[in-house]
């Protein structure tokens, strides 16, 4: 083959390689994912900002005497109840996406609907707060088949216990199943494994997703947490935690839309070598 | 920032943004099995920052938040293969029909090409060859003069095309010319 020809070759291999690579698409799966979970992050965001808020006006209090306190207090609490009235039609607006249509559907929040189905949330105690026992990993349906060794969520509660106030109230309320701010710490605290897991932090990933287990009994994402966790437990050598794990999750979840992805990840499992560390 | 106005911009920029993100993120060397959760972990970005992002710059920030992610996941992949032998990465063809899995071995091996590139030379080309941008959009992209981005293409086709050539044994229409 002449130089020229060989250049006219690569030409044409070339022009192939970048058709291949611009046919190439995200499933439809991750693209409803992805889009389930910004529907969330929106709908929280509102919530957050509302906290953010809060946390101004609190800032401040401490500084001027009991009646600033007293409106702080009564305005943290006409704010929290409108946060928890942004959760529930939030949640319920999410929840009530068909899982099956979602795809094609726009994200559904809407400042009328944030706001149709506000107030009267009621505002956990203390004590009630206090009272959540930590419970299975998520949701109960697949147990970690190897914890994580010793680790608590206590540690990290503390820690928010002691900040600042508005962070404090965010705290001690126990976020109701399904609400907004339940979706909100859900998917922050999902968030947070999986930028560990992104910067090779695998058991700082799973100790979040330890504390996720303990806060969220029937969390909403549990399946996502369930798929971090197996993703977490390959990449730190526990391949065959990962499989048992990825293996219950199926037989349990058949049909869930995440059973693909969690097929992925154990070929993945399996393709490294067993129970490195 | 309403509820409402945060809702239909994020949905926008989900459904006008989300296959470039994906793709980009491919290519800039994401692994397979992370690309969906790096696509997810740019969006996740936006939607935490959008009120610090201008409107009509979103794509770039979404570009620019692609790379980090990307660099990232680079970092994480190289710091796991130290550790551990890596998976294969390259895709597995066993159980895909004949056009899919000649499809993947392109990608593959485009890939592998991409990666001999330096990273400023591969961005411009990916953006011009598989996004095809022009180079006013690519230069705007970057954040660079037109005349850098020109410069910048021209190199990288050019080294693409070396490389090319060393991988023409590589070629799945080889010499046979099927």
């Amino acid at each position: 083959m002449s130089a020229e020809d060989e250049r006219d070759a690569a030409d044409e291999l070339g022009r192939e390689l970048f058709r291949a690579a611009r046919r190439e698409a995200p499933s439809p799966e991750a693209r409803r994912r992805t889009r389930k979970l910004l529907s969330v992050s929106v709908a929280s965001g509102s919530l957050l900002s509302a906290g953010k808020a809060g946390a101004a006006t609190g800032s401040g209090a401490g500084l001027v005497g009991k009646s600033s306190v007293a409106k702080f207090m009564a305005s943290t609490a006409g704010m929290l109840i409108k946060i928890a009235g942004i959760g529930v039609v939030g949640a319920v607006a999410w929840m009530a996406l068909p899982r099956a249509q979602e795809t094609d559907r726009p994200l559904e929040l809407t400042a009328e609907r944030t706001q149709t189905r506000q107030l009267e949330k009621p505002v956990a105690s203390v004590e009630e707060g206090r009272g959540q026992r930590p419970v299975p990993i998520e949701r109960g349906h697949v147990a970690a088949p190897e914890p994580t060794p010793a680790r608590s969520a206590s540690p990290a509660r503390e820690r928010h216990s002691s900040g600042p106030g508005p962070q404090r109230v965010r705290q001690i309320r126990a976020p109701e199943p399904g609400s907004a701010e339940s979706l909100s710490s859900e998917l922050g605290m999902l968030d947070r494994a999986r930028r560990e897991l992104l910067q090779g932090k695998n058991a700082q990933a799973l100790h979040v997703l330890d504390e996720y287990g303990a806060r969220f009994a029937r969390g909403q994402l549990a399946s996502e947490a369930t798929a971090l966790r197996i993703e977490a437990l390959g990449r730190a050598g526990q391949q065959s935690a990962a499989s048992e794990l990825g293996r219950r999750f199926i037989e349990q979840h058949p049909n869930d839309p995440l059973v693909d992805r969690i097929r992925s990840l154990l070929d993945s499992a399996r393709a490294a070598p067993k129970d490195a560390q | 920032m309403p509820a409402q106005e945060s809702s239909a911009r994020v949905e926008a920029v989900f459904v006008e943004n989300y296959d470039f993100v994906w793709r980009l993120l491919r290519r800039f060397g994401v692994p397979t099995s992370e690309v969906d959760d790096a696509a997810q972990q740019v969006f996740m970005t936006f939607v935490r920052r959008i009120t610090a992002v201008e409107y009509g710059k979103e794509r770039t920030f979404l570009y620019g938040t692609a790379l980090k992610v990307a660099a990232n996941s680079r970092r994480s992949a190289s710091r796991r293969a130290k550790s551990v032998p890596p998976p294969r990465e390259s895709t597995d063809t066993s159980t895909l029909p004949d056009g899919l899995t000649e499809a993947a071995r392109l990608r593959d091996l485009l890939d592998e090409i991409l990666a001999q590139l330096s990273d400023d030379l591969r961005r411009v080309l990916v953006l011009a060859e598989i996004e095809q941008y022009r180079v006013e959009e690519i230069a705007l992209l970057e954040g660079i003069p037109t005349g850098t981005a020109a410069s910048r293409l021209r190199r990288a086709r050019q080294q693409f095309r070396e490389l090319l050539v060393r991988y023409g044994h590589r070629n799945p229409f080889g010499a046979d010319g099927s």
